[in-house]
């Protein structure tokens, strides 16, 4: 039980080339939305990569909010048991 | 005679019966009685209408009132129960099966309730059935937060009494029809729902308990009482439109926490909080697509939310830890539990071809339909919210991530761990082993905590790395990090420097396994927390003890003083 192999997602070039597929996938589907009408509730959902861009957005304002409030907020594992 | 049986009952009346079974029999009937009740329900598909009525006082209660709220919510709480008792079969403590089976009995009954007193009944009894689960974790923390939780729910269930009474000296009725906010009885209701529903700023009791309980016992309880608050908004409130925002700030608040916070079941409440967010704004719209929309997105996410706790709990039974900084490179020893959790991930994230992305647009279409922007850009950004602190944030931890040096073995097949699997530990009814680590991890075991990570030398070894500062709940490892105290002559860890990672945990607590570890190096008690081990040989207690302290708990004046004593753990000199 107590190997300490390297397992696939050790490997360097396997992470890569994961992240490798993802943005390629990224890419086609955002650039289709150039060309395919997504019929939209709203306006600004029609705008071309729309959800691409909300998408970053939001995931970049809470991985850094997380930050802050880390700064703020985060205690040692045993603060309240002190 | 069955045919007017509320379902639900079934289960309270064979959880009663279960403390006269031991064993394997035991086990057999914990699963067979949500099947079994199941199968009842299954006789109530078709049958709408007010089933049986009861007279009390001169007073008309409804105790089986059917129609397809109802019935779905009472299908997938069976299912969920279901699932969640051939998890939890292995566990061998009789307190833990019975609560968990009155308490989804309990919550299955509510859903067919046609008036508030019965509603007011159930409510209570999930309550304080579940807050059993809680305390089987039998350790301080344990028995703390289960205070607490059950103070908020029963204070949730007098609002809700209260506001039946003055319905009924007001309005002269009883019954549980769709209500308007504004008048004191409605708004007193609405205040319970609201407290089991964990609205904002009254939702600290659910990532308070939920993470205390057991490994199994943490599934159950995610289950039911939340979603029952959604059944009852769901009946009452629907198209009130001050849910739209409340529902609206559940989905986005506990994203931030969640992305602070280090223990993952911890993390899984919060998400959790953000999901009911969701079901409430769909309420709060009302109209047949938003309504059919949380009520779905209820369903799917009973199941995967159900499945997101199981995989971390496999991770907390089989490591001994659930603090993102201690777990990593888990999907070398636990490939199934991985895929398991993943699964559950892209659900809960509403990736396409999963359960969330149905059930979860069909909430958002509904705001966007009746052209809601605002509120849409919020769930929307709550959205991918949900896809980092629990489509990425739990799998990545736990599984992926720097490799912590853990190995452990796969989440054990039932069959696999009755026959002792786990370090050659055998069964209690069998006698202790000799062992005093094995029957320590046994004991721990058998009672669903999860196994002692120290008896497998290789996730000691993992383990004796320390990664954290030293955190023993006696605050001895903490004294001697801080210096002021003298220096024991243990064999103890050099103090570890503070490190990012401590730096970044949220609230918390002593890691239980570390615990046991360094009071096992020092020679102190570290069997704590757990009743003295009846010695090898010695006669089994007679049936008048056993039913004396029936549920495992004495039946004695002082309750909670004796559950405390019980629980809490005695100071070592």
């Amino acid at each position: 039980m107590s190997d300490h192999s390297q397992g696939w997602f050790d490997k360097p070039d396997n992470v890569r080339w994961i992240v490798r597929l993802l943005v390629a996938v990224c890419i086609v589907l955002v650039g289709l939305e150039f060309f395919i009408h997504k019929h939209g509730h709203f306006g600004f959902e029609e705008f071309p990569a729309f959800h691409a861009l909300f998408g970053f957005v939001a995931f970049t304002i809470a991985v850094y909010a997380g930050k802050l409030l880390r700064a703020l907020l985060s205690r040692d594992e045993d603060y309240y048991d002190r | 005679m069955i045919d007017s049986l509320p379902p639900g009952l079934l289960l309270i009346a064979g959880a009663l019966l279960l403390p006269l079974f031991r064993g394997r029999l035991q086990a057999a009937l914990f699963v067979a009685l949500p099947a079994l009740s199941l199968w009842h329900l299954s006789g109530f598909f078709g049958r709408e209408g007010v089933l049986v009525t009861l007279t009390l006082f001169d007073h008309t209660l409804v105790p089986l009132r059917v129609d397809k709220l109802g019935l779905m919510f009472a299908l997938i709480f069976h299912v969920v129960a279901l699932l969640s008792a051939v998890y939890a079969v292995h566990v061998r403590d009789t307190m833990q099966h019975v609560s968990a089976l009155i308490y989804a009995g309990a919550a299955i009954c509510a859903t067919f309730a046609g008036d508030l007193i019965t509603l007011f009944v159930f409510w209570e009894l999930t309550a304080i059935s579940s807050v059993f689960l809680i305390w089987a974790s039998r350790n301080e923390e344990s028995y703390r937060a289960g205070l607490r939780y059950l103070i908020i729910h029963v204070t949730s269930g007098l609002l809700l009494l209260a506001g039946a009474i003055v319905q009924f000296r007001t309005s002269g009725s009883l019954a549980f029809e769709r209500m308007e906010l504004g008048s004191l009885a409605s708004n007193l209701i609405f205040v319970a729902f609201g407290i089991k529903c964990a609205f904002p700023l009254l939702h600290n009791w659910l990532q308070d308990a939920y993470p205390e309980a057991t490994v199994t016992g943490t599934v159950f309880l995610t289950s039911f009482t939340t979603k029952l608050a959604i059944y009852v908004l769901a009946r009452g409130f629907e198209g009130t439109s001050p849910l739209i925002w409340v529902g609206v700030t559940m989905t986005v608040f506990p994203i931030f926490y969640a992305v602070i916070e280090n223990d993952l079941r911890r993390v899984l409440a919060y998400s959790l909080n953000n999901q009911l967010g969701f079901m409430v704004v769909g309420i709060g719209i009302g109209g047949p697509l938003a309504i059919n929309g949380a009520t779905s997105h209820a369903f799917a996410h009973l199941l995967y939310k159900a499945l997101l706790f199981m995989s971390m709990g496999a991770v907390l039974y089989r490591t001994g830890t659930i603090k993102a900084t201690r777990l990593g490179g888990l999907y070398k020893s636990m490939p199934l539990t991985t895929v398991c959790c993943i699964v559950g991930a892209l659900s809960i994230s509403a990736f396409p071809l999963f359960s969330g992305f149905v059930t979860k647009s069909m909430v958002l279409s509904a705001a966007a339909e009746h052209h809601m922007t605002i509120a849409f850009i919020l769930l929307l950004f709550a959205s991918a919210g949900v896809l980092e602190h629990s489509g990425i944030k739990i799998p990545f931890f736990a599984f992926f991530a720097h490799d912590s040096g853990i190995r452990c073995k796969e989440a054990p097949t039932q069959h696999a761990d009755r026959d002792g699997d786990h370090g050659g530990a055998v069964h209690l009814h069998r006698g202790l082993p000799d062992d005093p680590d094995a029957a320590v991890a046994e004991r721990r075991r058998v009672r669903g905590l999860y196994a002692d990570p120290c008896a497998d030398p290789a996730a000691d070894a993992a383990f004796r790395r320390p990664r954290v500062r030293g955190v023993d709940a006696d605050g001895a490892v903490s004294e001697r990090a801080r210096g002021d105290q003298p220096r024991l002559g243990l064999d103890l860890p050099p103090p570890p420097a503070r490190t990012v990672g401590a730096r970044r945990m949220g609230r918390g607590r002593a890691d239980e396994c570390g615990a046991t570890r360094r009071r096992t190096i020092a020679g102190l008690d570290p069997n704590r927390g757990l009743p003295p081990p009846r010695p090898r040989g010695a006669a089994r207690p007679k049936l008048g003890f056993r039913r004396i302290r029936l549920l495992g708990l004495p039946l004695a004046p002082g309750l909670p003083d004796r559950l405390l004593q019980l629980a809490r753990v005695t100071p070592e000199a």
